[in-house]
């Protein structure tokens, strides 16, 4: 599969700099209408105590990065073709399964969007988070338990030591949240990979969740990255922003340069179609059409077909990851920004 | 919640109070019967139900009461042994094919494919010719036939449970392989699978009789309702009785077992419920 062309990333000097850090990652889906490079040639970097956001549309391989860099990508049909992940100056990628199941869960963890399927319907869930202590720390039955129920009140769940003893389906959606949220930092990861994880709540409870992370966040020092595809958890949680689409990131940079100095015509897009209480109002605009096939790419530029500025040159070529301002980058032909 | 629900069916409280008197009768069975289930007496051949034999003799003169209650005892047996040897083979064989999927998958298939393309009796009748007569021969004759449908049942469970998000957030959280399967896959798949295992429990202890009655299951002299039948077909004019109380008893059996197998189906079947 063709790999995007390599690009020189102003932070990453050397490895061992960065918490983790994802130099050209490709993934691919073998399905059986064909070869779906779901991520093609993705960097990242995550640095130590930092909130990162990555958005996008759906489809746009923020999940399968992020599950790729657990390697919990079903395999077949996934594959990670290309990369690397550097994490505590290994390459995670080239680990044994063994090396990878002591990771998952005590260095990185991760949360996922559906709390209400999150959690196996077959045991409690107090049964659930001293599993991880287990496993992980090789605790007794006793000691995991009385573990997983100050994990519970951790998560501020009102009387853990009932709660522990309820099964997923006795919990309310927020309830499970926490409960997964108790189970990803129940050995103090450095990392949690929030995939969406106040998608499925409502509002006031999305709220909470997010306060809750933060506060765990700041207590643990661990390093968040937080997919969504909401702006304003963006703009209250992270500090730096990394935009995808169609397997690519489109631009990165610090959160106020994203919401108030953005280059991507994409993110543009995305940031034109939520209402915004911090600038007058104005009318709500949509991206005009959706994600393309990612295996029915257009050429040169992968936007190119729903950009408003498109240029010839977008259609021939696609435009590198490059610097635009300090510690800001864009893929975008674009020199002047025409708004 | 689940008790609650099961005993709320009247049918469900039958079956599971029909199983639990057979295997009571079937472990009691030596004291339970008046005589012994061998003994010849030619002075009381092809007698009818009286009260010296509640229900008649056959044409050995042997007490078909107590014939049928030590038949009891190899009919469980057999049906109970050779499901739990078919259920644990096709449990792995499905665990291990639904969730690894890709080739595996696809050889295990196959295999489950293959046997269960044969129809049931006619295998086993093929199987016990090439094995030979004995209780052990028909139990694996009959667990062997017994794994496609387990292994199916289990693979299909598995297929559709791996895909759910606790699953991956188990396997996000450092489980094994191994772990994920026994924990977190399986216990998930036992709905139907003990659904299946109920009816065929019932369903083997059918064929044991079909291939008694033939003459490729339990060998004579031992009782086995089977072969109770085959010796009463050769007087089913003069002698009913020799026919219709072991056929009474594979009856109630299978009735019983397939009551329990529909009850277990409607309370752990969420689709079904009312």
């Amino acid at each position: 599969m063709k790999r995007t062309e390599e690009h020189t990333h102003a932070l990453s000097a050397t490895v061992g700099d960065h918490l983790l850090e994802v130099r050209d990652l490709c993934v691919s889906f073998h399905l059986l209408e064909g070869v779906i490079p779901a991520v093609a040639g993705v960097n990242l970097i995550l640095d130590q105590g930092e909130v990162l956001g990555v958005v996008g549309e759906s489809a746009c391989g923020k999940s399968v990065t992020a599950k790729s860099i657990l390697r919990i990508i079903p395999s077949p049909p996934g594959s990670i073709d290309s990369g690397r992940v550097f994490f505590e100056g290994r390459d995670l990628l080239e680990l044994s399964e063994e090396r990878m199941q002591e990771i998952r869960g005590e260095k990185i963890s991760m949360i996922f969007q559906e709390p209400m399927t999150s959690l196996n319907p077959a045991f409690t869930v107090g049964d659930q988070i001293a599993e991880v202590f287990r496993f992980h720390r090789r605790l007794s039955k006793s000691e995991a338990w009385a573990k997983a129920v100050e994990g519970l009140r951790r998560v501020e769940i009102p009387d853990p030591e009932k709660r522990a003893k309820s099964y997923p389906h006795e919990l309310s959606g927020g309830m499970r949240q926490r409960a997964m949220i108790a189970i990803a930092l129940a050995c103090r990861p450095r990392i949690l990979i929030a995939d969406e994880p106040t998608t499925a709540l409502d509002v006031t409870i999305q709220a909470q969740i997010l306060k809750l992370i933060s506060e765990l966040q700041k207590e643990i020092g661990m390093s968040v990255m937080l997919i969504t595809h909401n702006l304003g958890v963006i703009a209250s949680m992270a500090r730096r922003v990394v935009v995808m689409y169609a397997g690519r990131v489109v631009e990165e940079g610090p959160v106020e340069t994203i919401f108030n100095g953005y280059h991507h015509p994409y993110t543009r897009g995305l940031l034109q179609s939520v209402p915004r209480l911090d600038l007058p109002q104005q009318d709500l605009r949509e991206i005009q059409g959706t994600v393309p096939r990612l295996n029915d790419l257009p050429e040169g530029c992968t936007f190119s077909n729903r950009c408003d500025f498109v240029m010839d040159i977008c259609r021939k070529q696609e435009p590198k990851f490059r610097p635009v301002a300090e510690r800001h980058f864009s893929r975008c032909w674009l020199e002047e920004r025409p708004w | 919640m689940f008790a609650k629900r099961f005993f709320k069916n009247k049918l469900s409280i039958l079956g599971l109070a029909v199983v639990i008197i057979l295997i009571l009768v079937s472990l009691l069975a030596g004291v339970l019967r008046p005589y012994d289930p061998l003994k010849i007496s030619i002075s009381t051949r092809t007698q009818g139900p009286s009260p010296t034999h509640y229900l008649g003799t056959d044409h050995f003169g042997r007490d078909i009461y107590s014939r049928i209650l030590s038949g009891a005892k190899i009919s469980l047996t057999v049906g109970i042994l050779s499901v739990a040897l078919g259920a644990l083979i096709g449990i792995i064989l499905g665990a291990i094919g639904g969730y690894f999927g890709g080739w595996l998958d696809y050889v295990i298939v196959l295999i489950l494919d293959t046997i269960i393309s044969f129809p049931a009796t006619l295998l086993a009748i093929g199987l016990m010719s090439v094995m030979g007569l004995g209780v052990t021969n028909i139990i694996v004759a009959l667990a062997f036939i017994g794994i496609p449908v387990y292994g199916r049942v289990v693979r299909g469970a598995v297929l559709s449970i791996r895909e759910k998000e606790y699953i991956e957030a188990a396997r996000a959280s450092g489980s094994s392989h191994l772990k994920l399967i026994l924990i977190h896959v399986l216990p998930n798949a036992m709905a139907p699978l003990i659904v299946v295992t109920t009816i065929g429990v019932a369903n083997a202890i059918l064929i044991e009789a079909a291939l008694s009655f033939l003459g490729l299951g339990v060998a004579p002299p031992a009782p086995s309702w089977g072969n109770m039948l085959a010796d009463g077909r050769n007087f089913i004019t003069q002698a009913p009785w020799m026919t219709i109380f072991p056929g009474i008893a594979i009856s109630i059996t299978v009735l019983g077992f397939n009551t329990l197998g529909d009850g277990l189906r409607d309370v752990l079947d969420p689709k079904l419920k009312q």
